[in-house]
């Protein structure tokens, strides 16, 4: 119970300083969303624990930290885990690829959302360059299922 | 197990949650004080954060400067040293000339101007979004830095503090979309609001009146009008002139003279001269100035739509000078969120 709990909040913790971590622009622009990818990869495993409050709470916190509009990370990470909690049984059995997918599309929605609250969609070329990151939750998402695995077993 | 139960989330609870969070949209939209405290409260452990992560690259740099060679430190020790006698030479004069200007604006105004309180900030971090152009200071609430206060480097203004908390604050910088601020334009005496584009340092001024002459590097510098910015410091230089024949107007775009692309220390004006004193004393101020000496004191400033009537016979409209002055009083202050 306990251990969880710490897997939980240090994973998150580490998550943020990856968010907020040095200031290279190429580095800022086509890493995963790795706070979002965290939120969800407990809303599937953990959901007793981590619900909307804890996604809600972490967006609030990405919104502050990446000095965007107060709430509209909140907004969006709150849909997601409302989303992925909702189909959960079913993401809980798939293979790691079949959930990498999932989320790769669901962070598209979500850059989408985001880009448009921003008001950057500008062009093609633009949006596209954005919905990079998409590309980089799909890669990063196995290597993190096996990182938090590790971790899981270490903790327990 | 955990397998087999549903953990749908509550419909209330969501709801809830979207609520709050489109509040918060609102409130920080709207620039209220509670969306300030609560980036306040929520900004000073994510600055902590920024500032933990910047630690090691910091020790990293003093790391490499302590094996650098010791030839080319004497030398750069030498040239600093020249460098600094020639500024404190310099300096001299400007307090010489400092004491001169006081007198003078005492026997006018009755106030003195006062050189700026300066404190200097490292980066350490940035923050880009398509939104804004904004960076993370080393400096915050306890060093006095507060929202609103102009950042400066070596060469003009580079933006202003967007918040400010207890580890640390935002700059914002001149070239984001939602920065504004007034400038003048070079010896034209035109004054306008000078944009920022959200494109890397590239920044906009529409509808100048065709008859200034503008010239492809021009320097824009502060006016002190939006009371944000002090007077006279420079912001940037016209790279481009946009000439629609088909109508009366220029439009302009300028680049930034602060190195934008390589921020990495930078001055934040603590205590802004110019700035404009709080309105019950501006108030004050006006009453107790007798209405004489206040024209006497207009006179001399021709773009001050105040001063004309005296000098000029009452159906005369002050066309050129009205439409130099309108932009200024119209113009929106500088804000950023």
């Amino acid at each position: 119970m306990r251990s969880e709990w710490l897997s939980i909040i240090s994973t998150s913790f580490v998550a943020l300083i990856f968010t907020l971590f040095p200031h290279n622009e190429w580095y800022q622009q086509y890493a995963p969303q790795w706070l979002l990818l965290t939120v969800l990869y407990w809303c599937i495993q953990e959901p007793t624990r981590v619900g909307l409050i804890y996604a809600w709470f972490l967006g609030l916190v990405l919104d502050v930290g990446t000095v965007g509009l107060l709430g509209a990370n909140a907004l969006l990470f709150t849909l997601s885990a409302a989303l992925v909690l909702g189909i959960r049984q079913m993401l809980f059995v798939t293979g790691p690829m079949q959930q990498a997918l999932f989320i790769a599309g669901l962070s598209i929605v979500f850059l989408l959302l985001s880009l448009w609250m921003q008001g950057g969609i500008e062009n093609g070329v633009t949006v596209l360059n954005y919905l990079a990151r998409a590309l980089s939750n799909l890669i990063a998402w196995p290597v993190m299922l096996l990182m938090f695995y590790l971790i899981r077993q270490r903790l327990s | 197990m955990a397998l087999f139960e549903s953990h749908r989330p509550g419909i209330t609870k969501l709801l809830i949650l979207v609520l709050l969070s489109v509040l918060f949209m609102a409130l920080d939209r709207a620039g209220s004080i509670w969306a300030l405290r609560i980036t306040t409260g929520i900004g000073s452990v994510t600055d902590g954060i920024s500032r933990l992560v910047q630690a090691p690259a910091q020790w990293g740099q003093n790391l490499s400067a302590s094996f650098q060679d010791n030839l080319k430190k004497t030398d750069t020790i030498t040239q600093l040293r020249q460098e600094n006698l020639l500024l404190k030479g310099q300096m001299q004069q400007f307090f010489d000339l400092q004491n001169e200007v006081n007198h003078l604006k005492k026997l006018l105004h009755g106030q003195d101007s006062v050189v700026p309180n300066v404190l200097l900030a490292r980066l350490i971090a940035v923050n880009d979004s398509p939104e804004q152009q904004s960076f993370t200071i080393n400096r915050g609430i306890n060093d006095g830095v507060k929202p609103g206060q102009p950042v400066i480097d070596g060469e003009g203004i580079v933006g202003q503090i967007l918040r400010s908390s207890l580890s640390g604050a935002v700059v914002v910088e001149v070239d984001s979309r939602r920065h504004a601020l007034s400038v003048s334009l070079g010896d034209t005496g035109f004054v306008g609001i000078l944009n920022g584009t959200g494109k890397r340092n590239t920044l906009t001024m529409d509808r100048i009146p065709e008859r200034y002459p503008i010239k492809v590097g021009d320097l824009l510098t502060t006016t002190g009008l939006d009371g944000v910015f002090p007077k006279g410091y420079p912001v940037a230089r016209v790279s481009q002139i946009h000439d629609d024949k088909s109508q009366a107007f220029i439009n302009i775009t300028a680049t930034p003279v602060a190195n934008l692309n390589q921020v990495t220390e930078v001055l934040v004006l603590t205590d802004p001269p110019d700035a404009p004193p709080p309105p019950n004393r501006a108030t004050e101020a006006a009453t107790t100035q007798s209405q004489p000496l206040l024209n006497l004191i207009n006179a001399g400033k021709p773009q001050d739509p105040l001063a004309l009537p005296l000098l000029l016979p009452p159906g005369f409209k002050p066309l050129p000078d009205a439409a130099t002055a309108r932009p200024a009083a119209n113009g929106k202050p500088p804000h950023a969120q």
